[in-house]
């Protein structure tokens, strides 16, 4: 096989893996988004936590025992994610809320929120003596089948297609499909009526949050699985978060679409872009940036939305 | 001891010019004019390239020619050569070029900042006339991360993540004390930017800006045109962003893209917001707060005041300034949503002779 | 044989916003079956009355009576839940759901499936534009629509009394007055008694059984529809408003 074909490859499977990663993570910034309306900024920081959550499991569990050592793992992270969401909505997003907050300010206070996370972990981690201003989950994926040695498909490409595919039709279905998810709906297109149809308002709105937060540690946990976390991971990952979501029209099935899509994008094209015409990896970003502003600029309503429930944003 | 603390509050005094500037610019866009302008530091990094690539160019033109010398660069711009650093240090010597000259090449990059930074928000306008709130102010942001990415990564304009470093001061070639006159020339130009945003804000433009931010079909049924009136607000706004990235090049002699980060737009957010959104005066008491955090809490500067810090708390310090300052957005919209100083009422000559007639009936 | 009580009564109600009182001393009733139009001039008190009966406003004193039992202090979800439901004038409707969705949060107290089906089909016997609208969004359908979907969902758990806050308002005249008569329906097919604040005066009291009259949040006047139309001291009141 020619190299720039091999390279392609690698690219691709490597952009599925990240594209799936990032299809995950947006599905959990969907889902605050369609409820309660708030862009979140400090989503990236439940990631991250989740990470650093997993990789506090190892520290409790013989780290022999791989297969408990990831259920651990999963289940530290959801956890801390999970708390982390619901503890930011109550005493910070929902009392605003209630008042009566414009979208804006919710997004302020998200950035607020995420600084505050983002910032006492970085804190926290050179208190300790800067040890775990990097760390990664003890297990580490294997290679399931490859091509040329250098191409593969791992157990971290298995875990995040699955979730990310399960997840989302979870979500979709969860929508559509049942009383929660309906009262979800109904509490974010109108509030007041919600409540007086005997909707518990309240317990829809920690319920998502709780899902959210479990949704994004989750993917955390499967980011440090693959890959070393630091505690900035989670923020340098939400433009592309958001990228994929908006372009998905934070619709989940779209989202997950744009995910991968944007993934792919960002190795193949990156790939591409060095191999020919020598510009190095770090102006890989640009690719998701530019997507996200010209999907705002040109089809703010999102260019892949995969439902038809969601009604266009009166801007 | 007294010689340190009086270095700090020099200091001090610089970042409060530079940040009271992109405060009072952020708050004509966003308090008066609801425009989210989440990319702020965009303006302001592109007012910083452009005065440091300028000054450079002009300076190191002028000074190789002096001394005789000749820079080859290759895929890059000579300035960032060792050569040049060699050449700038040179004219700081002195007697390569005239204070005359370094003050016109200056004044020439600076105002080269504002209109570049201006024009930066020409174009922010198309975003801004077509998105509201969130949208907008996301787009905003990922328009200042694009151009961040590509300064940090391009040698071009800036030398890549080396930064452009050792542009001569023109303070020093004058044979004055640098950091004491960057601080005289800043609370200057705070002057002049505050009387002139006070100004802009309390004249009939201003009044047309919050219409515009209040109710717009309202504003259009009084004859404003939204989109200009935005347009006109980002470019004066950008413009002034441009300036105040210029000044922290002046002070510091060196730009790299990596001081441009959106969390230099969220300081200015926390700045405005603690301060009292749409008042110029909340803007300069938010600015005071911030960028007293950022320059007293530093290991150096709280040694200086006598506080010696373990090293552990030391190396947390930098990342517990952003904490607080995440706090305090939380804090302030949760307890205080008006800030300090809050919006203060419309005041025309009309509205002050109506309220005496009736106050005296 | 003793009278069954009636649906709803109200006994000295003063209610308002937060300390400020907007209807005072407020004595009314509707019987089983009965359709009650509350009319009155701008600013009366007619959906602050409504209001404060269901709960979205504050009671101040006096008391809400529901078959009987004292109901003042219930907040309205539990209202919906023993029989009462309410339409509020604007945002009535869950604009991003489907008009089936509607229907189903409607019902969102009621566990059981095959009543929810039941209750849905006369919802859709009686406003049938509604049933091809059924997996449309309901933020997309026409201002007529709208309100017919609002009263259907209320509709949705079988309440025993209606509170109908102008469903006609903002209505084109001739779509407003079709509504009306189709509300006349309501009461037929789904056995239920409606208290109705209505700007259409006029024709909301001939189609009425009775009426009250709301004037600065006292009652001015009461009787059937018809008597109230007649009354000399009343057509000012009836000519200034629309209908």
């Amino acid at each position: 096989m020619s190299a720039v074909l091999y390279g392609v490859l690698a690219a691709f499977f490597n952009g599925l893996l990240v594209g799936s990663l990032y299809g995950l993570m947006a599905l959990g910034l969907t889902l605050i988004y369609r409820v309660t309306k708030i862009p979140n900024f400090a989503f990236a920081e439940y990631i991250t936590y989740g990470a650093y959550a997993a990789v506090a499991a190892s520290f409790v569990i013989d780290p022999v025992n791989s297969a408990a050592l990831l259920v651990a793992g999963i289940l530290f992270a959801t956890s801390a994610g999970a708390v982390i969401a619901l503890a930011s909505d109550e005493l910070v997003f929902k009392p605003l809320w209630r008042r009566g907050s414009e979208v804006l300010q919710l997004l302020v206070a998200s950035i607020g929120v995420g600084l505050v996370l983002r910032y006492s972990l970085l804190g926290a981690a050179a208190l300790t003596g800067g040890k775990y201003l990097e760390v990664r989950f003890p297990v580490t994926y294997q290679t399931v089948f490859s091509v040329g040695g250098l191409a593969s498909i791992t157990t971290a490409h298995l875990l995040a297609i699955t979730s990310m595919v399960l997840f989302a039709i979870v979500l979709h279905l969860l929508f559509t499909r049942t009383r929660l998810g309906k009262a979800m709906r109904a509490t974010a297109s109108n509030p007041t009526l919600a409540q007086i149809t005997g909707i518990n308002v309240i317990l829809v709105r920690r319920i998502t949050w709780l899902m959210a937060g479990a949704l994004a540690s989750f993917a955390g946990f499967t980011y440090s699985y693959y890959n070393p976390v630091n505690p900035e991971s989670g923020w340098i990952t939400l433009l592309w978060i958001f990228s994929a979501a908006i372009m998905g029209g934070f619709t989940f099935y779209g989202v997950l679409l744009s995910g991968l899509l944007l993934g792919i994008a960002e190795n193949v094209v990156g790939f591409l872009a060095n191999y020919y015409l020598g510009i190095g990896s770090e102006y890989n970003p640009v690719i998701a940036l530019v997507t996200l502003v010209t999907v705002l600029m040109v089809r703010p309503e999102g260019l892949i939305r995969m439902e038809s429930l969601v009604v266009a944003r009166r801007v | 001891m007294v010689e340190a603390v009086s270095g700090i509050l020099v200091q001090y005094l610089i970042l409060f010019a530079a940040y009271a500037i992109m405060s009072l610019s952020f708050n004509m866009e966003y308090g008066f004019g609801g425009i989210p302008n989440f990319g702020k530091v965009l303006f302001v990094g592109l007012g910083a390239y452009t005065f440091g690539a300028l000054a450079a160019w002009i300076t190191l033109g002028i000074g190789t020619s002096r001394l005789g010398l000749e820079i080859v660069a290759e895929d890059e711009p000579a300035y960032c050569t060792g050569t040049a650093k060699y050449v700038f240090s040179q004219i700081v010597e002195g007697g390569v070029m005239t204070p005359l000259e370094i003050t016109g090449i200056t004044l020439l990059a600076v105002v080269a900042a504002i209109a570049v930074g201006a024009v930066g928000g020409v174009v922010a306008s198309y975003p801004a006339v077509r998105l509201r709130g969130d949208f907008l102010a996301i787009t905003l942001l990922a328009m200042g991360e694009i151009v961040r990415l590509i300064v940090y990564n391009s040698p071009w304009p800036v030398c890549a993540f080396d930064g452009l470093s050792g542009i001569p001061s023109p303070f020093s070639v004058m044979g004055l004390e640098h950091n004491i006159s960057v601080a005289v020339v800043s609370l200057a130009t705070l002057a002049a930017v505050y009387i002139f945003v006070s100004r802009a804000t309390n004249s009939p433009w201003g009044r047309a800006l919050k219409a515009v931010r209040d109710n717009e079909i309202a504003a259009m049924v009084y004859g404003y045109n939204p989109a200009r009136i935005r347009l006109q607000a980002l470019a004066v706004g950008s413009g002034l962003a441009g300036l105040a990235g210029a000044l922290l090049v002046i002070y510091s002699g060196n730009v790299n893209a990596i001081s441009f980060k959106p969390d230099k737009t969220f300081e200015v957010i926390a700045a405005v917001m603690l301060g009292g959104s749409a008042n110029n005066l909340g803007a300069l008491l938010g600015a005071a707060i911030v960028a007293g955090l950022l320059v007293f809490l530093n290991v150096s500067s709280l040694r200086a005041l006598g506080i010696d810090l373990p090293a552990s708390v030391g190396q947390a310090l930098p990342y517990m300034k952003f904490t607080i300052i995440g706090l305090t957005i939380i804090l302030v919209l949760l307890y205080r949503p008006q800030g300090v100083l809050p919006e203060k009422p419309l005041k025309t000559p009309l509205i002050e002779w109506l309220k005496r007639k009736l106050g005296r009936k | 044989m003793g009278s069954a009580p009636p649906v709803l009564e109200t006994l000295g109600l003063t209610g308002g916003y937060g300390k400020n009182v907007i209807v005072e001393g407020v004595n009314i009733s509707v019987g089983e079956g009965e359709v009650v139009a509350l009319v009155g001039p701008n600013g009366s008190g007619k959906s602050t009355l409504l209001k404060s009966i269901y709960g979205v406003a504050t009671v101040l004193g006096g008391r809400v009576l529901f078959r009987g039992s004292d109901v003042t202090k219930l907040p309205p979800e539990r209202k919906t839940a023993i029989g009462m439901n309410y339409v509020p004038q604007t945002e009535n409707i869950f604009p991003d759901l489907t008009v089936r969705e509607n229907l189903e949060m409607g019902a969102y107290l009621v566990r059981d499936e095959s009543l929810v089906r039941d209750s849905m089909e006369t919802v859709f016997s009686i406003f049938p534009q509604l049933r091809g609208f059924q997996n449309v969004l309901a933020g997309s359908l026409s201002g007529g629509q709208q309100r017919m979907l609002a009263v259907g969902r209320a509709l949705m758990t079988r309440p025993k009394l209606l509170l109908l806050d102008e469903p006609t308002a903002g209505l084109a005249p001739k779509i407003a007055l079709e509504l009306l008569d189709l509300l006349v329906n309501v009461r037929e097919e789904a056995g239920v008694s409606i208290l109705i604040v209505e700007q259409h005066a006029r024709r909301a009291l001939e189609l009425a059984d009775r009426g009250y009259v709301l004037v600065s949040g006292r009652i001015a006047a009461e009787g059937d529809g018809k008597s109230l139309l007649a009354r000399e001291d009343l057509q000012k009141l009836f000519l200034g408003i629309t209908g």
